[in-house]
């Protein structure tokens, strides 16, 4: 199999960056959004950045599903964690997000039953094992984990688990990136397309973004080349004027999605009218609830959540950073109060949140003015 | 193929996890492409380049023969990754 050598050629990818600064006019600042999470980790460990011209800006959006959760949910998590009945299962980076009174970890060392899983099936298996146990599973994430949910509970309902319920914070890719773009505070040229969630959808439901707003899109798949090659494929349509939606990623991305994943997708689930996203604010029809079909396995239901709402910590600045507004590094407490070791906001949580995939990547140090430069 | 293995066992929580040497693959909705070794049911026995084994819920991209490059998320398959051909 050939996927990452061939897409890790640094000759190549000098080529394509040098075309990059071709198709850049000097005179011009160029913005380029990329949504997904998954994006910027590639960027920042592989350096694309400084392959780019400087009036070519990266911006980090929203696509990291863990650094946009607002904390209410972490704490709604939390509750039902602490019941005795419960185990509750979760994916790795959900463990160390905080929510106002602690971490899933932290409750963990001190006694509840709180357990890692892969996959939304190992919950289920949990469940099959521990017929006297309640078997919570925290799901999270966009469109390319919805699917793996929405199968696991077509199966539970199949086959009668019914001592296994989901607390659903699974959210979808377009809501937000139509606030984006109504956002006053924020201008952007173009957008790299997220690879994996489009797997899914596909991408047609990024046309808007060019019929709507005039800004093209170009989805990209996850290595180096395919970064540097959306990038060129962006810059080459704003040089010659043109808006459209274009997949770089064809080797992977159907255009028309994964028809079978989409359809049990909305037998299992539903839109909820509106939903908070960290730094973004309550969006409409952004996130996804199970449907009456499958209400019998809704956590949210069986066990009363609380629905707390927490704001952020005053000194954390997601969601400017969230917002593109902000750089990671420009943050007030980046590096300092909020690192890996200790995050105070969840972009440093994931790894692939900005500020921790700046941080990692050695780009630990805020960028300061020199002495004597705001004279 | 990638340098992302599909599960590594984690002792310490006596579980598996998907953290690899640089994220999470599930909450980076980042998908790993892993090559299908035999059919299980409704399920496949998957592996990537380094040997990790991982049976994967292949009911969303059926059928599914064994050879067959499966980009899977969350242990389930959710796409086909077609062969580049150099």
């Amino acid at each position: 199999m050939k996927y990452v050598n061939e897409f890790r050629n640094a000759g190549i990818a000098q080529a394509v960056a040098a075309q990059i600064a071709t198709l850049a006019d000097p005179q011009r600042h160029y913005k380029v959004m990329e949504i997904c999470g998954g994006h910027t980790h590639t960027i920042y460990r592989h350096g694309i950045k400084d392959l780019l011209p400087e009036q070519v800006e990266l911006v980090h959006g929203p696509g990291c599903p863990v650094c946009v959760l607002p904390m209410g949910r972490v704490d709604d998590g939390i509750a039902v964690a602490e019941r005795s009945e419960v185990i509750f299962t979760c994916f790795g980076d959900m463990m160390r997000v905080p929510g106002s009174k602690g971490t899933l970890l932290e409750i963990k060392a001190q006694g509840a039953d709180v357990r890692m899983v892969y996959s939304p099936l190992d919950a289920l298996r949990i469940a099959k094992e521990n017929p006297d146990r309640e078997v919570v599973f925290f799901a999270i994430g966009f469109e390319t984990t919805a699917p793996s949910t929405a199968l696991t509970l077509k199966r539970a309902k199949r086959e009668g688990i019914r001592n296994f319920s989901v607390f659903c914070n699974h959210v979808t890719i377009v809501p937000p990136v139509r606030a984006l773009l109504d956002s006053p505070d924020l201008r952007l040229d173009a957008f790299i397309g997220p690879g994996h969630v489009s797997t899914v959808i596909g991408c047609r439901p990024y046309e808007f973004i060019a019929t709507d707003y005039g800004k093209p899109v170009a989805v990209a798949g996850f290595e180096p080349l395919d970064l540097l090659q959306s990038i060129m494929m962006l810059m080459r349509q704003l040089a010659e004027g043109r808006c459209e939606v274009e997949n770089q990623y064809s080797r992977i991305v159907p255009w028309e999605g994964n028809l079978p994943a989409l359809k049990s997708m909305s037998e299992v689930f539903e839109l909820r009218p509106y939903f908070e996203w960290r730094g973004l604010g309550f969006i409409a029809q952004s996130a996804l609830k199970l449907s009456q079909d499958y209400a019998d396995f809704d956590s949210e239901i069986r066990f009363s959540v609380p629905g707390v709402r927490v704001a952020d910590p005053k000194a954390c600045q997601c969601g400017e950073v969230l917002k593109g507004v902000l750089k990671p590094w420009e943050c007030r407490v980046f590096g300092s109060a909020c690192t890996p070791e200790h995050p105070l906001g969840t972009l440093m949580v994931s790894s692939e949140g900005a500020c921790a995939a700046y941080f990692n990547f050695g780009r630990k140090t805020r960028e300061r003015e020199p002495v004597g430069a705001a004279e | 193929m990638p340098e992302k293995v599909a599960v590594k066992p984690d002792a310490w929580l006596g579980t598996t996890c998907t953290l690899d040497h640089d994220g999470c693959v599930v909450c980076s909705d980042a998908g790993i492409a892993l090559r299908v070794v035999s059919l299980q049911g409704e399920d496949a026995l998957c592996q990537d380049a380094a040997g990790n084994e991982a049976l994967i819920a292949i009911e969303l991209v059926a059928p599914v023969r064994v050879g067959d490059v499966l980009l899977t998320h969350g242990g389930v398959a959710i796409g086909r990754v077609g062969e580049v051909v150099t």
